[in-house]
């Protein structure tokens, strides 16, 4: 089992270029293991925060802590290879490729790493996407899945490399009802089963009781 | 195994399939005529000088150095004047080199028809595939391989020179040609000829006749004029002259021997030396005109030159505005994929990957045109230049 990463924010402030308002987080603490969603109304910064705790983006000012990696610090290769090997991502538009079939798109982050699929990535894959239910699906390409299968791909190459932390953007802002519920049944299956600690972004209310954590972003200020 | 930078790439390439392969065959398209053009250069360039080289002295009657080195080195076109026979037995009472008469005028299925003495086949090399021996006879004839091979003929057939004028009923007769054998393949010219005696070209230009022992089954409102020793009938009888051995001894030719026209000498020397003097002493005869192949030659693949230079500006435009275009593409494909640019690069494509990526897609792309037109331009001058280039 891994241990999951915790994340710390602290004095968080962004300012995206050309926009007045900045988006601004005083205190986030997201235990290890802990499952935790994020919530607030549209364009209040949540997917601003979840950019800076992936280390897509770096803060104008505060720190943001990833386990005992203090990922704001990190220069650009650093936070790409921290990305790559130890945060699994999940997007509300599932970001798979359409010229790679599903087995490829899995892969992906380990190619851009530089690195091939070990025969241990193989067999997570194998194991992932038999829990996804997309087993049979491996060798097809995004574009002939449906919207929830497509989803569920996109979690298992989130999940391929047993990632400490799990960050999911809206992962179920285009599926129903039944299929938003078994996307993220897997992503908390897999928190249960490793250990990650796991954030999701949404705005579906319903789902919230499912989360140890729920912390909301009103305005500019988390709650 | 294959890189991921290069697998991506392929991938993408081989989604967009239909794109890809249009890029490719502009891009091949583009490359293949330059490329065939100094391809064929360089072929015409080689077969051309091989046969100057071996052939580096060449006499003929005042007028074009160029058709005068055209025809006697390649066969092709013709010369204005001709130069008596008597300038090859004084070159050859000279002494020192072999000087080898050349008579070019007919054609036999529009192949050239070459007078010649035995000489030429040594000078040359000429080996025969099958039969023989060299044409000494009237109407005997050896062919090269190439049109041995094109119009299906071999040792044995008989084929007819070509009617020069068809309404000249005071022209020569077509003559049917006896084949005694085919030569080997050379690669030269001398693959697409048909190799005669000299008596036997003159005959064919009109030079000399036979006359021929006439059936008295007859249409006899074809006689024309009977007296006691000749009979001279209308021209519509005779569809081609054949020698056969009743006849043979009938054909003969009015005039000087010395008088019997060349259209060029070729000059076979031993020595450099030799050669020289043998230049320097038919300089002194301002009727003929003496060429040094290989000058000739060099001035007139310059002019040549001087065109390809033009068609290679124009290429290089074509090619700046194709590799502007090629840019526009990339411009624009970027902004398509704008959406796969920011998924790998927030899945954790390093710096520089996505610039690498449609780098190396360019590189498949271009690198695939050129080697399809490399392909084909190469297949091209393999097609034509199965044998000789012909001009």
């Amino acid at each position: 089992m891994n241990q999951g990463f915790s994340v710390e924010v602290r004095d968080f402030l962004h300012r995206h270029p050309g926009q007045e308002q900045p988006v601004s987080v005083g205190q986030l603490a997201i235990g290890a293991g802990e499952k935790a969603a994020i919530i607030g109304p549209s364009g209040c910064g949540k997917t601003t925060l979840l950019s800076a705790i992936s280390g897509i983006l770096v803060p104008t000012s505060g720190s943001v802590i990833v386990g005992d990696t203090e990922v704001s610090k990190l220069g650009e290769k650093e936070r790409r290879a921290f990305r790559c090997d130890r945060i699994g991502l999940v997007f509300q538009e599932f970001e798979l490729l359409e010229h790679l079939d599903i087995r490829e798109n899995a892969f992906l982050p380990r190619w851009l790493a530089g690195r091939e699929a070990s025969k241990e990535d193989q067999e997570r894959l194998r194991e992932r996407a038999e829990r996804c239910g997309i087993a049979d699906l491996l060798h097809r390409k995004p574009h002939a899945l449906s919207q929830g299968e497509r989803q569920r791909a996109a979690v298992c190459r989130a999940l391929v490399t047993s990632p400490p932390l799990i960050l999911a953007d809206e992962p179920t802002g285009s599926l129903d009802q039944g299929s938003g519920e078994a996307v993220l049944d897997l992503l908390f299956e897999e928190a249960q089963l490793t250990g990650s600690t796991v954030i999701v972004v949404t705005h579906d209310r319903s789902l919230l009781d499912r989360f140890d954590k729920v912390h909301e972003l009103s305005g500019r200020e988390v709650a | 195994m294959t890189s991921p930078l290069l697998r991506l790439a392929w991938k993408s390439l081989m989604h967009h399939k239909v794109r890809s392969f249009v890029l490719v065959l502009c891009i091949g398209l583009l490359g293949v005529l330059p490329l065939a053009v100094e391809g064929f250069l360089q072929l015409y360039r080689t077969q051309l000088e091989s046969r100057a080289v071996a052939t580096p002295l060449v006499v003929g009657a005042p007028g074009s150095r160029s058709d005068l080195l055209i025809q006697s080195l390649y066969f092709r076109g013709s010369v204005e004047g001709s130069i008596p026979m008597r300038i090859a037995r004084q070159v050859a009472e000279a002494g020192r080199v072999t000087p080898i008469p050349l008579h070019i005028e007919g054609t036999v299925r529009d192949y050239p028809l070459v007078g010649t003495s035995p000489d030429y086949q040594k000078f040359r090399n000429l080996r025969m595939a099958t039969g023989g021996p060299w044409p000494q006879r009237l109407s005997e004839a050896v062919i090269g391989s190439e049109f041995a091979r094109r119009e299906g003929l071999t040792a044995g057939d008989t084929v007819p020179t070509d009617a020069e004028e068809l309404y000249d009923l005071g022209g020569g007769y077509p003559l049917v040609l006896k084949i005694r054998g085919v030569l080997e393949p050379t690669g030269t010219p001398d693959d697409e000829a048909v190799f005669v005696s000299l008596q036997t070209s003159w005959v064919v230009d009109g030079e000399g006749h036979g006359h021929i022992a006439i059936n008295p089954d007859v249409d006899f409102s074809l006689i024309l004029e009977n007296k006691s020793d000749n009979v001279t009938m209308n021209a519509a009888i005779v569809e081609a002259v054949e020698v056969t051995p009743e006849n043979e001894n009938s054909f003969h030719f009015h005039g000087d021997p010395d008088d019997l026209p060349i259209s060029s000498l070729l000059i076979d020397a031993a020595t450099t030396k030799d050669q020289t003097l043998a230049r320097s002493n038919l300089r002194r005869d301002e009727e003929l005109l003496v060429l040094d192949s290989m000058n000739e030659l060099n001035e007139l693949l310059g002019i040549v030159l001087q065109a390809k230079a033009i068609l290679d500006a124009n290429s290089l435009l074509v090619l700046l505005a194709a590799l502007l275009m090629l840019g526009l593409i990339v411009t624009l494909d970027i902004k398509v994929r704008e959406r796969e640019v920011r998924t790998l690069e927030r899945i954790g494509a390093p710096r520089g990957f996505v610039a690498r990526l449609l780098f190396t897609e360019v590189a498949i792309v271009v690198g695939s045109g050129a080697i399809l037109a490399f392909v084909t331009a190469r297949a091209l001058i393999a097609g034509f230049a199965g044998g000789w280039l012909s001009f």
